[in-house]
């Protein structure tokens, strides 16, 4: 067997405190936010959230092995790999087109925010994550009972 | 591919998950090969072979089509 380059299977609860962390002050950047509008103090904690622990936890879970990560495991991350790199791409092309549309309709502050969301690519990790543990709860679920 | 794991393991009265443990994969994993819904490996089809004690052409056959 291929050895595998994946932190061990416990990293994954410091991937999810991350997560959950990250949600939290996501959550505190976001309600002030939308009520007060922006200020500095909100500011640091928006930092904190997207620049630190979700990047930082999407990294820990995408690395992180599953309980017994064999064959059929891999081949399901290979999967969600592909799929991902498609929703990629077909993301790049749509994006330019999008902004387009955007900055024709809504004005040029639309176009700046859409920019933002496509120049954090980590996000992707998150998608990729998605596509992956869904697979795996399904395959898990439809394999479980023996024959 | 067919495969007569279902029934080396009846003949050799062993449940998935001990042949699971055996081959150092996990039972959903051989559950699935047995439902001919994912392919071995050359290394996990040879590991199987030696657990049965038999050739592995005794245990995968191609079908018509592969």
């Amino acid at each position: 067997m291929r050895k595998q380059h994946l932190l061990p299977h416990a990293w994954q609860w410091v991937g999810l405190a991350a997560l959950v962390a990250g949600i939290v002050l996501s959550i505190l950047f976001f309600v002030p936010f939308v009520i007060q509008g922006y200020t500095r103090k909100v500011d640091s904690i928006g930092t904190i959230a997207f620049g630190g622990l979700l990047p930082l936890s999407a990294i820990i879970l995408c690395f992180t092995r599953e309980r017994i990560e064999d064959e059929r495991i891999v081949e399901l991350r290979n999967k969600s790999i592909s799929i991902t790199a498609i929703i990629f791409v077909v993301l790049l092309f749509l994006g330019p087109v999008v902004n387009a549309i955007i900055a024709r309709t809504a004005g040029f502050e639309f176009l700046v925010k859409y920019n933002h969301i496509l120049g954090n690519e980590w996000w992707m990790l998150f998608v990729y994550l998605l596509i992956f543990k869904i697979s795996y709860w399904v395959q898990n679920k439809r394999y479980s009972h023996e024959e | 591919m067919k495969n007569n794991i279902r029934v080396e393991r009846a003949r050799q009265r062993m449940t998935q998950q001990e042949l699971a443990e055996l081959t150092g994969v996990s039972r959903q994993t051989i559950n699935a090969i047995e439902q001919g819904k994912f392919n071995p490996s050359t290394v996990l089809a040879l590991k199987m072979s030696l657990v049965f004690g038999i050739p592995v052409n005794d245990i995968f056959e191609l079908e018509d089509g592969d």
